[in-house]
């Protein structure tokens, strides 16, 4: 079994679960934010990876 | 390599994740938010400092808290977090002022490489995505984990 310490030196992090945050579900912290993404992918889509291949 | 970072919590979704930053100001509370942006696996990434007095949460504050380096491996950490569960996700991120956009800028300047390995990068321009160069000023930055 992994130590702790070994699981936090992981790129993916030890990440605890906090119940208290899930009154955020569904709830927007920062939309203006959202908005600016929103308008970003609307106009340009996603990134076509096959084009930007190296 | 190991960067130094904050322990993290999140709601049960890995979508919204707080820490404790702690330096020069004393203890700051950062919430940060992946938010689902209309259709499927895009989302838009954003972090702000959290009031103690009101609560609200406040994305354009300079919180100088000397910590900047910690608070921007623990956003990375996150980000590995939640791609883990959202592996197909495209993730927007821009700064709230054109200063703070430089900022995110100088942090992926700085661990290209490392995060090179692991993501696809691209920068806004006016017009389009580019795969995202060292030097140039973009507008916002768009990522996705790259497949293994």
């Amino acid at each position: 079994m992994k130590s702790i310490l070994e699981l936090n030196d992981k790129k993916v992090p030890v990440v605890r679960v906090d119940k208290s945050l899930n009154k955020y579900s569904g709830v927007v912290l920062f939309p203006e934010k959202v908005e600016k993404a929103r308008q970003a992918f609307e106009k340009l889509g996603v990134p076509e990876l096959k084009k930007h291949s190296h | 390599m190991k960067l130094d970072r904050y322990e993290l919590k999140s709601d049960d979704q890995l979508t919204t994740f707080d820490f404790l930053s702690e330096g020069t100001k004393g203890k700051i509370e950062k919430l940060i938010q992946f938010s689902a942006v209309n259709q499927d696996n895009l989302f838009n990434l954003a972090f702000g400092d959290r009031n103690a007095l009101t609560g609200d949460i406040d994305d354009s504050i300079v919180t100088d808290n000397g910590d900047s380096e910690k608070v921007l491996a623990t956003v990375v950490a996150a980000i590995y977090a939640f791609c883990d569960r959202f592996p197909e996700a495209w993730i927007y991120a821009t700064g709230s002022t054109a200063t703070r956009t430089r900022l995110y800028r100088m942090g992926i300047n700085k661990y290209f490489e490392i995060a090179e390995a692991d993501f696809e990068i691209f920068g806004q321009t006016q017009n389009e995505w580019e795969r995202y160069r060292k030097g140039k000023d973009y507008q916002a930055f768009v990522i996705q984990r790259k497949k293994t």
